[in-house]
């Protein structure tokens, strides 16, 4: 019997015009793992609510969703809390207790489950998953991927049938994300718990999944094996689904195409989705003489896109400094910041973060930094936009120790984002805020709106901020940034939320910037988005720098940290094959959209 | 370490409390200074690290010295004279007494600050969770979110500031002081709707995990075992010789019985003696045997195992 059954499901939230969801149909049997998949604001968040009663947003629901044969409402309260677990990828928010130890047990009190057997749960749970050295520990006191794990097992305790995952590793680092989904196999290995997971980007999930569903503007458009999914979704013409493909078939399929051969739909069953798979066809595929010619073509192709690069580099940063950056000052030798010696504690009786850390951070270059949660790599951020000074040690900006920056000329030096771009906004209205800040930028009217078009925000700027979508929250307070043309970007998790389009948009606009001398630096947990945009990569490790690198040769050292697809071409890697998006090669449309908003200002001021 | 983790709060409280009435009750200078340097002893190992008793003892020595200060002005009794002059006698008696009431209330004080270490406010709350279940998860969601949104409020300024604007709890923020005050209310304005969004999240998150759904246990963390009652029975029978039940009023056997209980919980309780006495081992307390089943129990006691001689009975 079905465990959970969906039967022409449409919900519309109070208020709004559209249906989130229309007609969707979907059954879960005992022990499936079925992968949501769709671009932002696809429903996915809602379709997993509606089937938690207990967190069924507000609206209007047609069609039946049934538990076990039973409409969902129908059940008690209390059997529906334990038996459907609900995992959010933002652990912070979902956690109750102060300590992992009633964190653990909460969800079996509020169902007045008899002391002796909360006892028990909490114990096994704990062993089970390895909490035991945690459960005294303070839950606001964990880590990011600790939290996660401790959210995680917090559900499981109840011991439930379904478990709905909502982006649950969105906020990890790729260590701590392994860790999350290592738990989510053994549960269906072992424990066969059906698992309903929203993600759209989500590897593991993908080699995981019995079946895949995808969403796209609250409608079901198909549901297949992952296997036929990942090549339908390669197949598509829209760029936001070719981005979910699971790198490994995606490195497949590229090959397969630029050998001439592309892949043909009835061996979409074959299709790779694991490293070791994808390894192997490229072994069997090296046997072949289109291997050698792929090779060759692609080497003949990366030195082209080098020197191109380099050409196009000198010209624009010619014209873009002249143009933009005359009103700021010199060139500093090419010099954005320089970190040295920098030691730093949030308190003189904390662990350092960060140990004599040494770094430079060039113009026009890209800079990706890496490590894991609490690494250190938001601190460093922060010491470089002067909103902390080390404790000892020297950072420079542009010549100037960034601590002494005056607020109101540092939005023009150095435009920094946090990791909650909610805090950006002040106003009613998206709008509210982007000519407020316009305002203090001296930008024009038109111009922010030229701005709202390039990142694709016009069609949001009359809602309010609070309800935008995590990944249109985060455009939205990067355009606010680059209002004031800042001649270096700090961006803190800049992927998070953003759905293969927006990357798109995102990478395309920091690439221009980075033409125009603009030094960017990230900090990301996403290797591919560093892989496939950044100039240079830094591993942070223990309060320093532990590699730092041009992006390519910085992977192929990487054997553990490193994205699919470096894993799966260590031995094929060539600099193009990172270069899926955007790094060297021609500019795109909205590149040079960007170049010529960013241009056309420098002009105003003169 | 702590020396009452092996214990539940409840004999720390009654221990400290006795620590308190001590110099109370007896009020001479050797017992309390027994008492007052038995605590900090405790707090030094509890803390790990010597610097918190010393911080301790560093702001204690003024306030003490305006005691001594004080009855020597005002306390005109006692036959032996230290010094005159003009009208002024003080004695070495009245000095004294100054003295032992300085020990005494900084006994009090660091007694206080002891069971606060050894008992963090969430184990009070737990412990309360009994009485008041609601009121007590009321207390503890606020404690956690009380530093939650001040980090939160630091963050907001963060980012209006990257935006550009002067804001007043910043360190290096401009602006006159009218200017400040109106970017604090703003800043506070500000957090409203984003406290207002995490707190339904949250609400959300205890929803989805049956909360309101009726009543509910409680899963005590804390249980009164007979252990607990034998370690309380056993400090309470310390305390007597020193509150010179048995010795008189001798203040020398009553120090030495000071610093006897003052010296016990490191021994007593330290995860060696954690155990049941002997003539209570071998029954579990009541209500755990399904947690022996589920072999929780034994991997609690593994923690405390290579500490102790149990492991190889």
């Amino acid at each position: 019997m079905a465990l959970m059954r969906l039967e022409g499901v449409s919900f519309r939230y109070v208020g709004a015009k559209d249906f989130s969801l229309s007609d969707v149909g979907l059954t879960v049997v005992p022990g499936e793992f079925v992968l949501v998949v769709g671009p932002s604001g696809s429903g996915k968040t809602t379709l997993l609510r509606l089937m938690k009663p207990g967190l069924a947003p507000a609206g209007e629901r047609r069609g039946r969703l049934l538990f076990r044969g039973k409409p969902v409402e129908e059940w008690p309260p209390r059997e529906t809390a334990a038996a459907v677990g609900f995992v959010s990828g933002d652990p912070e928010a979902w956690i109750v207790a102060d300590e992992v130890w009633s964190e653990l047990g909460w969800t079996l009190e509020q169902i007045g489950a008899p002391a002796a057997d909360i006892r028990l749960r909490v114990a096994e749970t704990a062993q089970a998953f390895g909490l035991a050295p945690l459960l005294r520990r303070r839950t606001y006191e964990l880590s990011d991927g600790e939290k996660q794990l401790v959210h995680l097992a917090s559900v499981l305790v109840a011991r439930p049938e379904l478990l709905l995952l909502d982006e649950p590793v969105s906020r990890l680092d790729p260590v701590s994300a392994g860790r999350f989904w290592d738990v989510i196999a053994r549960l269906r290995r072992e424990y066969g718990i059906a698992v309903v997971c929203a993600d759209h980007r989500a590897e593991p999930a993908f080699a995981m999944a019995d079946r895949v569903v995808c969403l796209e503007e609250g409608r079901l458009l198909w549901e297949d094996s992952p296997r036929r999914a990942a090549y339908r979704l390669w197949r598509s013409d829209d760029v936001r689904f070719c981005e979910m493909v699971p790198e490994a078939a995606r490195v497949c399929l590229e090959f397969a195409e630029a050998a001439g051969t592309p892949w043909r739909p009835e061996e979409a069953d074959r299709l790779p989705l694991s490293v070791r798979e994808a390894k192997a066809w490229l072994a069997s595929m090296a046997k072949t003489d289109d291997a050698a010619e792929y090779d060759a073509a692609e080497d003949g192709d990366a030195e082209n896109g080098a020197a191109k690069d380099e050409i196009a580099e000198d010209d624009v940063v010619e014209d873009g400094t002249g143009a933009s950056f005359r009103r700021v000052g010199d060139d500093f030798g090419g010099v954005a910041a320089v970190c040295r010696d920098v030691w730093f504690a949030y308190t003189a009786a904390d662990d350092p973060v960060l140990r004599g850390l040494d770094l430079t951070i060039r113009r026009g270059q890209w800079l990706a930094l890496l490590g894991g949660n609490g690494s250190g790599k938001s601190t460093l951020l922060r010491l470089i936009a002067g909103f902390e000074r080390p404790l000892r040690g020297d950072v420079r900006v542009f010549g100037r120790p960034p601590h002494r920056w005056k607020d109101a000329e540092r939005p023009f030096l150095a435009g920094y984002l946090s990791a909650e771009p909610r805090d950006y906004f002040a106003g009613e209205t998206v709008k509210d805020d982007l000519l407020a800040v316009a305002r203090r930028a001296g930008c024009g009217v038109d111009e922010a709106m030229r701005l709202a078009d390039i990142f694709g925000i016009r069609r949001l700027l009359d809602r309010h901020p609070h309800d935008l979508s995590a990944g249109e929250r985060q455009q939205a307070a990067i355009a606010l940034l680059l209002l004031f043309r800042p001649r270096l970007l700090l961006l803190d998790e800049p992927t998070f939320g953003l759905d293969a389009g927006a990357r798109r948009v995102l990478i395309d606009v920091l690439r221009a910037a980075c033409r125009l001398g603009v030094a960017v630096v990230t900090a990301t947990h996403d290797l591919s988005f560093a892989a496939s945009a950044a100039d240079r990569c830094a591993l942070l490790f223990d309060g320093d720098i532990a590699a730092e690198g041009e992006t390519d040769l910085f992977f192929s050292d990487m054997f553990y940290y490193a994205p699919e697809r470096a894993r799966i071409i260590r031995n094929v890697a060539r600099r193009s094959t990172f270069g899926s998006s955007g790094r060297g090669g021609v500019a795109s449309v909205r590149e040079e959209e960007m170049r010529r908003w960013w241009i056309a200002s420098g002009e105003n001021a003169q | 370490m702590n020396v009452f983790r092996y214990a539940h709060p409840a004999v720390a409280v009654v221990y400290y409390a006795i620590a308190v009435a001590l110099p109370v009750v007896r009020s001479d200078v050797a017992t309390s200074a027994v008492v007052l340097s038995g605590i900090l002893l405790q707090m030094a190992v509890i803390s790990k690290s010597v610097r918190a008793a010393a911080a301790w003892t560093a702001t204690f020595l003024p306030f003490a010295a305006l005691f001594v200060a004080a009855a020597m002005l005002f306390n005109r009794r006692g036959g032996h004279v230290m010094f005159q002059i003009g009208g002024w006698q003080p004695t070495y008696e009245s000095a004294l007494a100054g003295l032992a009431a300085a020990l005494t209330i900084g006994a009090a004080f660091a007694a206080f600050e002891t069971t606060g270490r050894v008992v963090p406010a969430e184990t009070w709350l737990s412990v309360a969770s009994g009485r008041a279940p609601n009121v007590a998860l009321l207390l503890a969601m606020t404690v956690r979110f009380v530093p939650h949104f001040r980090r939160r409020l630091g963050e907001i300024a963060l980012a209006r500031r990257a935006l550009g604007e002067a804001v007043a709890i910043a360190p290096n923020a401009f602006g006159g002081k009218t200017a400040a005050m109106r970017n604090t209310a703003r800043l506070l304005g500000l957090l409203l709707p984003v406290a207002l969004e995490e707190t339904a999240r949250t609400a959300d998150a205890m929803t989805a995990r049956g909360y309101g759904t009726g009543p509910r246990t409680r899963y005590r963390r804390f249980r009164f075992r007979r252990g607990d009652a034998f370690r309380t029975a056993v400090f309470a029978a310390a305390a007597l010789p020193a509150f010179g039940v048995f010795t008189g009023e001798n203040p020398v056997v009553s120090a030495a019985a000071a610093a006897v209980y003052a010296l016990l919980p490191m021994v007593f309780a330290s995860p060696g003696f954690s155990g049941r006495p002997r003539f209570l081992r071998g029954r579990l307390p009541r209500g755990s045997r399904d947690a022996r089943r589920s072999g929780f129990l034994r991997a609690k006691s593994d923690a405390g195992r290579t500490w102790g001689k149990k492991q190889w009975r």
